[in-house]
């Protein structure tokens, strides 16, 4: 039953995956705020958390291979303060970049959002005394001791992401989003602030990424710049667009499907010729699957559900 | 909808799990040997290159049945890091917990940090043929020389190398040098090996400077790093940064000797020349001699490339001290195999060369020492090796822009590796 | 009585077009006032300006007493002045009912930690909300599209939504443009009885642009009548229908 432990590690990861696809969500599909900088929120939450609870053994350790010794390792707290300071500090960093970025029209939102993801990773490689750099931070501990108890932190983490996106579609925050998606001069005209509906629908998301972000920092345990690539936010746009962006089922379904059975099931088939084979065209599958449905089924495998007011109201 | 996303789902789900349960009736077990390597991603010419390695290594273990490790024969299980950790996690996962793997050869720098917690809790055996960076001498403090090997050496073995060059090989005794290097992480691990191994020797760094790469201009940086006439500069950037690097510094009539690490490789010199006339590059490689030759010779059958792929050597010798810890061990349980590694692998056993002649005296009751091709192999008590280094010259009189001169073996540096582990032992202590 | 809104001398030009040039309007409270004047008068250049989509290029608007050009479109909603589009603009992939339940102010959900953690109160003011929107769709014949997504629903049922929309912001001045274009007789008729049943009942005031001169003589007093940019003529429906000016540039006298 070992075959239960590896499921269990491609859970724990599509799991901490579907945190960021249903962040995306709250500001896409809701609030039609193309996010590309994925990978920047995720990883200010992996490094808030990894610098306040990375040990004091790695500090030394850093020192001894000739480096100055950073932050990382100085202050030791407990996974519960880097959870809420990755969130925090996500939402921060949201809530700054938001004023520039959130005045721009859509396609620039989308382009300025990859930069601000690029300077975030310049950051982490440059900034050696709060980052030490592109070796990244290690030893972080894993809050539970096992990995198995912190499947089930990471499952009640993304329960409580679920809820929380789920919550904010159907109250009037998400109808506030929403109606910002569809027209905002409308949802002007209604006495609704664009500017502070998207502030808070980007930050919001920004913060739910940082969430991400830690819960992969003290699964991983070990960071690195490296990880926080445009890739990382490319892979949770495709789940989202196939899966069904809008829909936070379908976000989870999309997750499972390409991340889990795709990416991960794959590794089953047996090798065909070189062993880059394989790999290089799941790749290409994956990037096929992604225009095939742009094209032809934008909505995703499960689109947009409305609720009836019977329903909203009871 | 819902009803076809559920199908969806299961037949995705057996057609992947269907294939799992194939080859399991067999006369004889093979032994389960990982291999972890980014065969995709940004460092996929990192595993190509490596293969190869790990490849010649299995046939030439299962060549002979009288010869397998302990009467099996050895099969590689092969996963792609994507050189990303999710991918090389769940990669380094089913290995272990799937395809129920004795240990793991890989990964690359990139990941493998991910990995140790994992090779702890499956209190395996990890040899890196490829991750190099300084850090990784320290890698999970009691970890690394416990389940963390590697068959490649660290930065600090190579900048150890170029600081020996520079006392010994150049027809000067250097007096004043300097380090150039860029503001990346790679290379301030190059500046701070140069800087601790010019404290050894006692070779005094009169100016030490960081610069961004890819500028238009290092003139002011150059007229800096000259101001107190340094006769040996230590250097690392890039190829693009080198090309203009050296065509200003030639343009400026300065003098030195200018001597840099892994990155002075034929793609730096091929831009950089002629103005890099002289240059010297030293970095791991194999010796050159008639075992070596042969053995790049093997590695070509399989791989359809001339000469040696990166890190194919150190890929080969990782499988090779695989199979002889695992007769050593008697078993192919993974801690047994952790266990016996030192012992075949450094003295004090008899020096072998090839698996053949380690499995014969291992069969013959003695203690073994295995040389392997990229170096000795013989681990300190971090797990790192000291390769074979190779010194060239950057000259136009070479086609590839390159020309061997030299070869710094292991013996010729060990007191510095010494030196500048005892001082960094000391610094982290006055911590 | 008193004057709520006023707008003086304002102008506005895009480029060369002077689509607002020196145009001025009072309106008393607990009025329908009429907004007429040929196409391209700048009958919804001005509803834009006077809802906080332009800022004037000169004059001064006026909402009870305080001056309100320049604020954006959501500031001046929340003083109490909402405005309805010519061109029916919908919230096309949002229902009927959330196209509504959107409009009313000072929803305590409408707040991200209030949205989490303010579960009754949320509750309770949906209710309430959804009570009087109930109603209104029932009085305006859309109740039983209410769980219809906006993009299905035909051009007139659209316009109609907008109006349910606006009133449901509470707004003490309505500006309506062309809230009848587009519909049926029928619906027509309870577009009217709603502007003046909220009239009497609950003391709004309106602005209305129309074309359709039943609607506004039986409907309006007073008349304002605007001509490219400026006022043409202002009175009663009587006065305006033999106004010689008014018959030459619109009524095509
Ligand atoms: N955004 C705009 N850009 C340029 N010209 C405009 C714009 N909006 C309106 N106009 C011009 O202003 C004038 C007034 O238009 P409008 O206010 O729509 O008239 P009405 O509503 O009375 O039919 C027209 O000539 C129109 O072409
Ligand atoms: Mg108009």
């Amino acid at each position: 039953m070992e075959i239960l432990s590896w499921i269990l590690t491609i859970a724990t990861i599509v799991a901490i995956y579907s945190i960021m696809g249903l962040a995306l969500n709250v500001h896409f599909g809701y609030t039609n705020l193309p996010n590309f900088g994925i990978a920047g929120f995720f990883a200010v939450g992996a490094y808030a958390s990894a610098i306040l609870t990375a040990p004091h053994r790695f500090r030394e350790m850093e020192i001894f291979a000739g480096f100055p010794g950073g932050v990382a390792g100085r202050i030791e707290a407990p996974f519960i303060v880097g959870l809420l300071a990755a969130i925090v500090l996500a939402g921060v960093v949201g809530l700054i970049i938001g004023i520039p970025l959130l005045r721009l029209r859509e396609d620039y939102l989308a382009v300025a959002s990859i930069g601000i993801a690029q300077t975030i990773y310049y950051v982490a490689v440059n900034e050696l005394w709060l980052t030490t750099g592109s070796a990244g931070i290690r030893l972080i501990p894993m809050p539970t001791g096992n990995r198995y108890l912190y499947f089930l932190l990471v499952l009640l983490l993304l329960a409580i992401a679920y809820w929380v996106v789920n919550r904010f579609y159907s109250t009037p925050i998400g109808r506030v989003w929403r109606g910002v998606r569809e027209d905002e001069v409308i949802t002007a005209s209604l006495g609704k602030s664009i500017f502070r509906s998207r502030m808070s629908a980007w930050i919001a998301g920004c913060s739910i990424m940082g969430a991400a972000g830690c819960l992969w920092a003290h699964y991983s345990m070990a960071i690195q710049p490296g990880e926080f690539v445009p890739t990382t936010t490319f892979l949770v746009w495709i789940f989202v667009i196939v899966g069904g962006l809008r829909n936070n089922k379908g976000i989870l379904l999309g997750a499972i499907l390409i991340m889990g059975f795709f990416e991960q099931g794959t590794r089953f088939l047996p090798a065909i010729g070189a062993p880059y084979i394989m790999p290089a065209i799941r790749l290409i599958i994956i990037g096929v699957l992604l225009v095939v449905f742009v094209r032809f089924r934008p909505q995703g495998v499960l689109p947009e559900r409305h609720k009836k007011i019977e329903a909203h109201i009871r | 909808m819902k009803k076809l996303s559920i199908i969806a789902i299961l037949v995705i789900f057996c057609a992947v799990f269907g294939f799992a349960k194939v080859n399991t009736a067999n006369a004889v077990q093979p032994i389960r040997l990982g291999l972890l390597l980014p065969y995709t991603g940004a460092w996929a010419w990192v595993g190509a290159g490596a293969d190869p390695g790990a490849e010649l290594a299995v046939q030439e273990i299962n060549a002979d049945p009288a010869l397998w490790p302990i009467h099996r024969p050895i099969k590689l299980y092969k996963e792609d890091t994507e050189t990303k950790s999710a991918p090389a996690i769940a990669g380094a996962r089913k290995l272990y917990d799937v395809d129920k793997v004795c240990g793991i050869v890989g990964p690359t720098s990139a990941t493998v940090r991910s990995i140790i917690p994992l090779t702890k809790e499956a209190g395996a055996l990890e040899i890196s043929p490829t991750a190099g960076t300084t850090k990784l001498d320290v890698i999970g403090g009691g970890i690394n020389g416990e389940y963390i090997f590697r068959t490649v050496s660290s930065d600090v073995v190579m900048t150890a190398g170029m600081v020996w060059w520079a006392m010994n090989k150049l027809p000067f005794k250097p007096t004043k040098a300097a380090t150039f290097t860029a503001d990346t992480e790679g290379s301030r691990s190059i500046k701070g090996g140069v800087v601790d191994a010019c404290k050894v020797v006692g070779l005094p760094l009169v100016t030490q400077i960081e610069f961004a790469l890819n500028q238009p201009s290092y003139r002011a940086e150059l007229k800096e790093l000259f101001k107190k006439g340094p006769q040996v500069i230590f250097w690392e950037a890039n190829p693009a940064t080198d090309a203009t690097i050296f065509k200003q510094w030639y343009q400026m009539g300065y003098d030195g000797q200018w001597i840099g690490s892994d990155f002075a490789n034929r793609t730096s010199a091929k831009g950089s020349l002629p103005a890099s006339e002289g240059v010297i590059g030293v970095n791991p490689g194999v010796l050159v001699n008639e075992r070596t030759n042969a053995w790049v010779e093997r590695l070509n059958k399989i791989s359809g490339k001339k000469g040696a792929t990166p890190f194919s050597a150190n890929a080969y010798d990782a499988v090779i001290l695989f199979a002889l810890s695992i007769e050593k061990a008697g078993s192919d349980s993974r801690t047994a195999i952790r266990d016996a590694l030192r012992s075949v692998a450094q003295p004090p056993g008899v020096k072998v060369y090839t698996y053949a002649e380690g499995i014969k005296a291992l069969r013959a009751g003695k203690d073994i020492n295995y040389e392997g091709i990229a170096g000795t192999q013989d681990f300190n008590k971090y797990g790192d090796p000291i390769t074979y280094l190779k010194a060239e010259v950057m000259t136009t009189k070479d086609p590839s822009g390159m020309k061997r001169i030299g070869t710094v073996l292991p013996e010729q540096i060990k007191d510095i590796i010494d030196g500048v582990l005892a001082i960094r032992a000391k610094r982290a202590k006055a911590q | 009585m008193g004057v709520i809104f006023k707008a003086e001398e304002v102008s506005l030009a895009f480029g060369g077009i002077k689509a607002l040039d020196g145009f001025s309007i009072e309106l008393e409270e607990n009025t329908i006032t009429a907004l007429i004047g040929p196409n391209g008068a700048g009958k919804t250049t001005f509803f834009n300006v006077a809802g906080g989509i332009y800022p004037p290029d000169g004059g001064a608007v006026y909402f009870r007493g305080e001056r309100v050009d320049g604020l954006r479109p959501d500031q001046i909603c929340m003083k109490g002045l909402t405005r309805t589009f010519q061109i029916a603009r919908e919230l096309g992939e949002m229902s009927v009912w959330e196209n509504v339940m959107l409009a009313p102010k000072g929803q305590v959900g409408e707040r991200v930690f209030s949205s989490l953690l303010r579960w009754g109160t949320v509750k309770k003011q949906e209710k309430e909300n959804w009570e009087k929107a109930e109603e209104l769709l029932k009085e305006m014949g859309l109740y039983e599209e209410r769980n219809e997504l906006c993009k299905n629903l035909s051009a007139g049922k659209r316009k109609m939504l907008e109006i349910c929309r606006a009133i449901m912001t509470g707004p003490e001045l309505l500006m309506l443009d062309e809230p009848t274009a587009g519909a049926t007789v029928d619906e027509t008729k309870s577009i009217m009885g709603e502007i003046e049943r909220l009239r009497e009942e609950h003391g709004l005031t309106f602005l209305v642009v129309e074309h359709k001169m039943d609607v506004i003589m039986n409907l309006c007093n007073p008349i304002y009548v605007m001509y490219f940019g400026r006022n043409l003529a202002k009175g009663d429906a009587e006065a305006i229908q033999h106004n010689e000016q008014v018959r030459e540039v619109y009524l095509g006298g």
